[in-house]
């Protein structure tokens, strides 16, 4: 084989294989082709697809945007400031209503509440009970807001939608309550101006009404001839109608009464006295005082109260206020049995539980829920004739949450009838008791100089009041008791009445045109030669604190209750030659109060003060005739060397009370 | 089988022996495509099969012989012309990917090439397991490949070949050990 045929045959292979590379290319170069009209086809759809879903996607999220704009706008119209926050209390939302009410801008976003509201808005946030929050429940209280306004705020925690709620942050809404608690001050002030409009004729129509009811029976009704049996029925039918006058008249005072109350409590204008007291005592005295209750129903009054019992902290006059209420309606829906007092301790929620129990209707299950509400009057208001305001147990309720006690009710249908309260124990770390050896102290006190001079047979009462209604009321009440009046129509020509004829007694109405009767009350009280006259505030003007601090001797409410009155008048020209004038200097308030009430009730004028320095100024205006000094204010400020030295206190007697014992 | 297999067996042939030599073994061989080879063209293996039996007879050289130092040569030639793939640290590394992501990368240029399967197993560190698989009786061929593999990352591991039992198709497993250090050159 030559090398030019070996040559030729691999030249032979070579073009072939050269065609075949080429045809093979030829048909990658055509399936290029067609991959690639595929690939624009593909790419073409693609295209369309993606034009699709852009407008799909637009669609949604303008759709999204309108219904997240309806949103916005929902909140922003809301009228209450909205503002809400993230889990770590960071603000992720505001609303106009509440950039309005706190002067914020949208600046507030991503802040704490703190600094954007305030605070007392942080506090709110921090102290909120979470596990509460998450359970749906919300905080909700009263806070001031800038600008002197006030703003009902709610929190709440904001919980995803869904089968298992989460918490994503925390909902504040502020109300702005300004207005409404303006409207509620007017309310209020139009209901107490009212409930005082009512009670001045009142005053004069029950006033007259006792008159004229004394009158027949004391002077026309003997005077008439036995015979005369037709003159003589009429006069007791006269009588008789003339009482259910009274009778009228003082249910429709009480009512008026409950209503005031109910609108002070309302407005929050009680003021509360605190004081440390056992509550076994004050139950004993709002029996006593419903005794004529029991006579005349001949039901038994029955007291369980548990000895040892430790004192509670409470205004005595309100506690007495509801006792007395839930006994005489226990006594009023009880034909037979008795209304028990009962009181018991428990120690583990740390408060004493009081009960009255009747044995009386009961109160039917559907309204046992509804019987603290306003108004409400338990049985068929159309059959049963009401026996009350339906304000007493509101009345109730409100006096014992203010002790933050509770007060409900347990009844049987005609079986009674239980109304309990509780009222928690005082912080066992402020109490210090103190024994202070009272009976001694009294007995010292009183045999010391006497003082004061003998009254005139027929004592001189200047009546002050600028309604000739009252003042003939009153003229004529005194005159039948055996004073002399002397009247005065205003509190200027008063304070002249008084400098002319020295009364022995001044009763003083406070709202009087010219001068008002706190002021005629303090001109008589500063002035040397009058200020022994005892004072007898008689106002519809509720302000007892001012009068004591005037000086003035009793303070009584309108309607006159002449009994009372003539009581306090005998007693007061009375107790003016034995009475003592007391200063208390300490600066423990339960010990001073209780001695207070104490000397008070045994007919002394008593002045209490709690700082030293202020003892002695006032120990040297009123020159009382016994400085009562606690041994501790004593030693820390030399009370007693410095007193001593006054030159018109040589003749006081100063008694130091000291820790479980007594000295002078 | 892919033609490039062919082409380069002959210029192996050519310069190793000559080119009358391969021009003798073609014609004797009597092949269908004639001997006309284009590396992007694809060919009967029973043509590579005839090539290398009348190469033996050729040159007195047993075929499994012949085929192995034709695995060597492919490798070197694979070597220039797709460096990619030969970036790797080791000959485990190389070996490994030959499976999962060479025979892939070979699928997408040539849809209609027909690969050997490998399945790998490394029970220890120095220690790799692969076993080879095919329709067509070329275990010399990978065994070349390997050992080429294995030289060309500076050797130091021994390659222990059995055939395993397969009714249906060529089955070997190679057991490569890498040597320990000391004795590694």
């Amino acid at each position: 084989m030559s090398d030019l045929e070996l040559l030729q045959r691999r030249l032979e292979r070579e073009r072939s294989a050269r065609k075949q590379a080429e045809a093979l290319i030829e048909a990658k170069s055509r399936e290029l082709f067609f991959v690639n009209e595929e690939l624009r086809r593909l790419n073409e759809n693609l295209e369309e697809l993606v034009a699709e879903r852009t407008a799909q996607l637009g669609e949604r999220s303008a759709q999204l945007e309108e219904s997240l704009s309806q949103i916005s706008a929902i909140l922003e119209s809301i009228s209450d400031g909205l503002l809400a926050t993230d889990n770590d209390g960071l603000v992720v939302r505001t609303n106009r209503a509440l950039e309005r009410l706190f002067n914020v801008d949208e600046g507030a976003l991503g802040r704490p509440v703190a600094p954007v509201l305030g605070a007392a808005f942080g506090d709110l946030f921090a102290a909120a009970d979470e596990g509460e929050l998450l359970r749906g429940g919300r905080v909700e209280l009263e806070l001031p807001l800038p600008g002197a306004r006030i703003g009902k705020v709610t929190l709440r925690a904001i919980l995803s939608l869904g089968p298992e709620p989460a918490a994503i942050g925390r909902l504040l809404l502020i109300r702005d309550i300004t207005r409404e608690k303006e409207i509620d001050q007017m309310k209020t002030d139009f209901i107490s101006n009212v409930s005082h409009e009512l009670r001045t004729p009142l005053t004069s129509v029950l006033g007259f009404a006792k008159i004229i009811r004394k009158r027949l029976t004391e002077s026309v009704l003997p005077a008439l001839p036995a015979a005369d049996q037709r003159a003589q029925r009429a006069a007791r039918q006269a009588a008789d109608n003339v009482s259910i006058i009274v009778q009228e008249g003082e249910r429709l005072t009480s009512l008026i009464n409950d209503v005031l109350d109910i609108a002070k409590m309302e407005a929050g204008k009680i003021e509360w006295k605190r004081e440390p007291l056992a509550i076994g005592e004050v139950i004993e005295r709002a029996f006593t005082a419903t005794r004529a209750l029991f006579d005349q129903s001949g039901l038994e009054a029955v007291l369980e109260i548990e000895p040892g019992l430790p004192t509670v902290e409470a205004d005595r006059d309100r506690l007495l206020q509801v006792l007395l209420n839930l006994i005489s309606n226990a006594v009023k829906f009880s034909e037979r049995g008795a209304v028990t007092g009962r009181t018991r301790l428990d120690p583990e929620r740390g408060e004493i539980v009081v009960s009255i129990v009747d044995t009386g209707v009961g109160i039917a299950p559907d309204e046992v829920g509804a019987v603290f509400d306003k108004f409400r009057q338990v049985g068929e208001t159309l059959t049963d004739k009401p026996k009350g305001t339906g304000l007493g147990l509101s009345i109730c309720r409100q006096i014992v949450e203010h002790h933050r006690g509770r007060i409900w009710v347990e009844s049987t249908l005609g079986e009674g009838s239980t109304f309990s309260f509780t009222l928690p124990l005082r912080d066992p770390r402020r109490l210090r008791t103190r024994t202070v050896d009272l009976p001694q102290l009294l007995a010292r006190l009183e045999s010391a100089a006497p003082l004061g001079g003998a009254r005139s047979e027929r004592p001189l009462v200047l009546v002050a009041d600028d309604e000739p209604h009252i003042r003939g009321l009153l003229r004529q009440e005194l005159e039948a008791a055996g004073y002399r009046v002397v009247e005065a129509e205003d509190g200027l020509s008063a304070i002249q009445r008084v400098k002319e004829s020295h009364p022995d007694l001044v009763v003083l109405d406070v709202m009087m045109p010219k001068i008002s009767g706190f002021d005629v009350a303090a001109v008589i009280k500063n002035d040397p030669v009058t200020m022994e006259t005892p004072i007898v505030i008689l106002s519809i003007v509720d302000d007892p604190v001012r009068g004591d601090n005037i000086g003035v001797d009793t303070y009584l409410a309108k309607p006159i209750q002449i009994d009372a009155l003539l009581a306090e008048i005998r007693r007061l020209l009375e107790r003016g030659a034995s009475r003592r004038r007391v200063m208390i200097i300490d600066d423990e308030r339960p010990t001073l109060e209780q001695l207070h009430r104490l000397l008070e009730t045994r007919g002394h004028s008593v002045v209490a003060v709690w700082d030293a320095r202020e003892g002695i100024a006032r120990a040297k205006a009123l020159k009382p005739d016994l400085i009562i000094v606690d041994q501790l204010v004593s030693d820390q400020h030399r009370l007693i060397q410095a007193l001593e030295f006054e030159k018109e206190l040589e003749h006081v007697l100063f008694l130091l009370v000291a820790e479980g014992s007594e000295g002078g | 089988m892919k033609g490039v297999v062919f082409t380069e067996f002959l210029e192996l042939v050519e310069t190793a022996f000559s080119p009358e030599v391969a021009d003798r073994i073609i014609t004797r061989a009597d092949v269908p495509s004639g001997g006309a080879y284009t590396a992007v063209g694809t060919y009967d293996h029973h043509e590579m099969l005839a090539l290398v039996t009348e190469l033996a007879r050729e040159t007195g050289v047993p075929a499994a012989n012949l085929v192995h130092t034709f695995g060597k040569h492919l490798f070197s030639r694979f070597v220039v012309g797709f460096p990619a793939f030969f970036q790797v640290p080791s000959a485990f590394d190389f070996l490994e990917r030959v499976h999962d992501y060479i025979h892939v990368e070979v699928r997408k240029l040539y849809s209609d090439a027909e690969l050997p399967s490998f399945e790998y197993a490394r029970p220890d560190d120095a220690t790799l397991v692969m076993t080879y698989r095919s329709r067509r009786p070329f275990a010399d061929l990978a065994a070349g490949l390997i050992d080429a593999a294995v030289e060309h990352w500076g050797g130091g591991v021994d390659v222990v070949r059995e055939a395993l039992d397969d009714p249906e198709r060529t089955a070997v497993q190679f057991t490569l050990t890498r040597r320990p250090a000391a004795s590694a050159s």
